[in-house]
């Protein structure tokens, strides 16, 4: 017996939404934080409320949502010198399952985050003083070899350069017989590669040509390390400043400090330079191994924090959610210390049992148990049962419980609510593609017939109806079905890449879409006799050409094989399908198919209208909305049925009736045009007939057709006026009611004050119809009024434009027929045609080939694809839906951790 | 092939086909979802044959075939013969 409800359960979930539990969710503050990571992982709780904006906080978690982003940040600090080294960050799949956070473990990550964080910072301030060091001892070696080198090699020739410095000579020989040269200072230092050319510019209008600067860059870029920003590679110069005063420096090196240029020392003499320059060398040679030492001890450390630093990144954004979640529940309880969270949650009804299961369990692990035992599940039970059937007083409730390490408590909610409870489908690979589709439209209404379940069929069909090409049918049944075939490895591909590929999970999302389209298309190449542009002939023609040897080899032959001679036309249609004829005779074939397409979409594209008034029909019955069945749809009904209904009709009673191989007046000459027809009738005109024809398709012809239109416009005052009439009705109806409950009610509070402490069901009746009405009287008369009109306008414009909306079934069976022809024969015959010799002709067979294949997928397939994809999308959002679809819902957002992932 | 025997062929066909997938939703627990898609795959192809039959059931107009296209249904399809009387 349970069995079989549970199966009736399944069986009814898809096509209308899953009942919804409201219930109150207590939760002890003790473990709290391990009930919601459990309710977290199970994904089947909905908190109401809590992410508003004018939510207020109960700040008891605050700190802790503090330091949980404090420790992220951490967590992004330690990555970013991971991504430094290209050390290997460990990757846990399945962290979700083999990692599960717990309170208790929130301080072991605090502890070990900190203490790793202390220590890698440290050895990395360590490691970029190092290297600072070393790069100032690598300028300062550069710096001297160059300044050594141009003093020694260029010290003459300055002097050719230099006219202040040649009149300073010239004036100390006049003063001085006999005196030595004077001699030149100079100063050494390393500056920025792109500060350089302002740095010099200053210089020269500051000392014009008393200050001679002598540049080298030097060979390689250095790392240059500032405080809270990333290490930056920098080119630099080496520069030598030369001047014949000494009065200039003062000036040069405040600018010099200006553009932080390192000035290094320079020894006057070349001895001295070389040793220095030795020196340095020495001791960079020393630099260099203790900070290979200190690299290794980075990334020693940086190695152990990369071990765990995905399970702690994973656990604490859950943390931070969950502590986000508790600081904006309710807090109730205690007098002085407030000891328990109230939440109100929605879980679908078939969830309520596993979540209490799971709130159970997590209960039972906060406290310390590991173990299940049975003797304790029992007692469990046994407690369960009581709040339910007993109704206890509150304080009864929390004394047991304290005993039992305070779990958390789930009761169910009954009263009404004005606001309408989530939309929440049970889905698996297969339908999940499909809600998709329709959920991008809207979100159905609370217990409102779901469109997926027969956009399942009618989708894939639509598409192939616009699409149907044997060929490239069997091309979306491959990629489809490798998709499916290789979904393990595509899914283990999108938790490791490290970017995301979004049109590999947009067609992975639709693999099951994709295939059906491919079947459908299969199924309709068949009945469109179409494979790559080609036809087949596997029946056998019902057309033939039977002429004698003289009209056969007449080089003007040129015929129409006339329809009413059986020498031309057997009688009996092809079976399955088009005749391969009009593959073969390609001038009039298109006027036929496409005669044939356009009845097709029409009949189609009405069937469908139908089946969502249908659909509308049912949804009233389910919803118990009988006066929106009786005043909306069924006049509706009878409105498509009576003109379009009419319409479908007239194209298979033409079909059936007339042939050009019947005598008159049913011949061809005699037939009537099925739109024109269809015109007069709703203008209600008469045309004469043709000669020797009739001037009606069947007897009784216009009288049945003004009765159509009369019942049709009949329909539509009914739409018009019928609800706002039976809503005024229904609230005088009220009123009157609501009156007399006034009066009954005044009586009883008479009643009550003489017998006080007494209730009655009738009281909650009362109140539980007066709630009611106030709904309904949010709306006003004038606004129902208008609403009618443009429902009743919608409708019936809606039935012409919507029906000719369907009419893109034959526009974009036409394009892609059209195209595929094209695509034959202006690329591939042309390689079949080819007369060049053999070892030239097959080379231009296969590159007309790769050519035409390439095109056919890219083009016909692809584009033609996603452009069929789209029309038929908009016919179901559009002409379907817009019978019987609110979409007006929202959906079940239950608290949910996602997948983890390489990104996360 | 007769057109009344092709029309009952493929009639009976679809007939089978929802029949047959309507009994066997029962051993599923899904059986309204797949008791839905059975039919209206059942309805929606039968749909699209019968029009393309139906159509092509009374045709108003043959085919207009060049002499090229006459010559090729001469040689490759049996039905289509030269013969010796007078043509029409």
């Amino acid at each position: 017996m349970r069995v079989f409800k549970k199966r009736q359960t399944k069986v009814k979930s898809f096509f209308r939404s899953e009942d919804m539990d409201l219930c109150q969710l207590l939760l002890h503050t003790e473990n709290a934080f391990d009930c919601l990571i459990e309710v977290g992982h199970h994904g089947a709780v909905q908190f109401n409320n809590v992410y508003d904006e004018d939510r207020l906080l109960n700040n008891l978690y605050s700190k802790k949502v503090t330091q949980c982003y404090e420790l992220l940040r951490i967590v992004d600090s330690l990555h970013t010198y991971i991504v430094q080294l290209h050390v290997n960050e460990i990757f846990y799949p399945d962290v979700d399952r083999e990692n599960r956070l717990k309170e208790k473990d929130l301080a072991k990550y605090s502890d070990s985050l900190k203490r790793i964080h202390v220590e890698a910072s440290a050895v990395t301030e360590h490691y970029y003083r190092l290297d600072s060091r070393r790069n100032r001892m690598m300028e300062h070696s550069f710096a001297l070899n160059k300044a050594n080198k141009y003093m020694v090699s260029d010290m003459g020739s300055e002097l050719l350069y230099s006219e202040s410095t040649v009149i300073g000579l010239v004036q100390d020989a006049t003063t001085t017989s006999g005196a030595y040269p004077a001699h030149l200072n100079y100063m050494i230092g390393c500056i920025r590669a792109d500060k350089f050319y302002s740095f010099e510019l200053l210089l020269y209008r500051l000392c014009s040509f008393n200050l001679i600067i002598r540049f080298s860059e030097m060979p390689s870029p250095v790392y240059e390390y500032h405080y809270g920003y990333k290490p930056e590679r920098v080119r630099k110069f080496a520069i030598l400043m030369m001047a014949s005063s000494t009065m200039i420096w003062p000036k040069v090196l405040k600018i010099c400090a200006h553009y932080h240029v390192n000035i290094y020392d320079c020894p006057s003499s070349a001895s001295q330079r070389e040793d220095k320059v030795k020196e340095l060398s020495q001791e960079i040679v020393n630099v260099e191994k203790v900070l290979k030492e200190a690299e290794l001890m980075r990334r020693q450390i940086l190695e152990v924090a990369g071990r765990d630093l995905f399970i702690i990144r994973v656990n604490l954004r859950k943390a931070l959610k969950v502590y986000d979640l508790m600081n904006r529940l309710r807090l109730v309880g205690g007098v002085e210390v407030p000891r328990y969270l109230l939440a109100e949650v929605y879980i679908p009804s078939s969830d309520v049992p596993e979540v209490e299961v799971i709130l159970r369990n997590a209960s039972r692990i906060s406290g310390g148990a590991d173990n299940i035992d049975s003797s304790d599940e029992d007692e469990m039970n046994d407690m369960k049962t009581m709040p339910n059937t007993t109704p206890y007083p509150i304080e009864a409730d929390f004394q047991p419980l304290e005993d039992m390490s305070a779990g958390a408590i789930l009761l169910k909610k009954n009263r009404l609510v004005n606001h309408m409870p989530p939309t929440y489908f049970r889905l698996n690979k297969f339908t999940r593609g499909f809600q998709n589709l329709i959920d991008a439209y809207g979100m159905a209404d609370y217990k409102e017939l779901n469109p997926a379940p027969y956009t399942i069929i009618t989708f894939p069909f639509l598409f192939a109806v616009m699409f149907g090409d044997l060929g490239h049918g069997i091309l979306l049944i491959l990629f489809s079905s490798l998709m499916i075939w290789k979904h393990r490895e595509i899914e283990k591909y999108q938790i490791n890449a490290t970017s995301e590929n979004e049109i590999l999970n947009i067609l992975y999302a639709g693999r099951y879409i994709i295939l059906l389209m491919g079947v459908f298309s299969v199924y309709m190449g068949l009945v469109y006799n179409i494979v790559m542009a080609k036809g087949f002939n596997l029946f056998g023609s019902s057309w033939s050409c039977r002429y004698n040897e003289t009209t056969v080899y007449d080089p003007a032959f040129h015929v129409t094989l006339d329809s009413s001679h059986p020498h031309f036309y057997s009688g009996h249609p092809y079976p399955l399908g088009m005749d391969p004829v009009w593959a073969v005779c390609g001038q009039d074939s298109i006027t036929t198919t496409n005669s044939l397409k356009m009845k097709m979409a029409i009949v189609l594209g009405i069937s469908q209208m139908m089946f969502g008034l249908g659909l509308a029909a049912a949804n009233c019955v389910l919803m118990n909305r009988k006066a929106d069945l009786i005043l909306v749809v069924i006049p509706q009904m009878i409105f498509m049925l009576c003109l379009f209904g009419y319409l479908v009709f007239l194209i298979f009673y033409k079909w059936m009736s007339y042939g050009g191989h019947k005598p008159a007046p049913y011949n061809a000459a005699c037939a009537p045009s099925v739109l024109i027809t269809f015109i007069n009738m709703m203008l209600m005109k008469k045309e004469d007939p043709v000669e020797n024809c009739l001037d009606y398709m069947y007897p009784n012809e216009r009288m049945i057709e003004f009765a159509l239109v009369g019942i049709a416009f009949c329909t539509i005052p009914i739409l018009l006026a019928g609800k706002p009439i039976y809503l005024m009705r229904r609230r005088r109806k009220m009123q009157q009611e609501r009156e007399r409950d006034f009066k009954r009610m005044r009586r009883q509070t008479i009643a009550e004050m003489r017998s006080t402490m007494r209730y009655t069901d009738d009281d909650n009746s009362e109140t539980s119809r007066q709630k009611s009405v106030d709904n309904e009287e949010e709306h006003e008369m004038s606004e129902i009024w208008i609403h009618s009109g443009i429902h009743t306008i919608e409708t019936v414009l809606g039935s012409v434009s919507h029906t000719a909306s369907y009419l893109r079934l034959w526009a974009l069976s036409l394009a892609h027929d059209q195209l595929s022809d094209v695509l034959w024969h202006m690329v591939l015959t042309k390689g079949f045609a080819n007369t060049l010799p053999l070892y030239y002709g097959v080379p231009v067979l296969m590159a007309t080939f790769f050519a035409w294949a390439i095109l056919t997928v890219a083009i016909l397939v692809m584009m033609e694809g996603l452009s069929a994809f789209l029309h038929t999308l908009r016919l179901h959002w559009v002409e379907f839906q817009s019978k019987f679809f609110g979409g007006a819902g929202e959906s079940f957002k239950a608290f949910n951790f996602p997948t983890s992932n390489q990104r996360s | 092939m007769d057109k009344h025997v092709a029309f009952m062929v493929i009639t009976v066909f679809w007939l089978l086909f929802a029949i047959i997938g309507f009994l066997v939703s029962y051993r599923y627990e899904e059986r309204g979802l797949i008791r839905c898609c059975v039919i209206l795959t059942a309805v929606c192809c039968y749909l699209a044959w019968m029009v393309t039959f139906v159509m092509q059931l009374n045709p108003l107009t043959g085919p207009r075939a060049k002499q090229k296209i006459i010559l090729g249904m001469i040689t490759y399809w049996p039905r289509s013969i030269i013969h010796d009387e007078k043509d029409p």
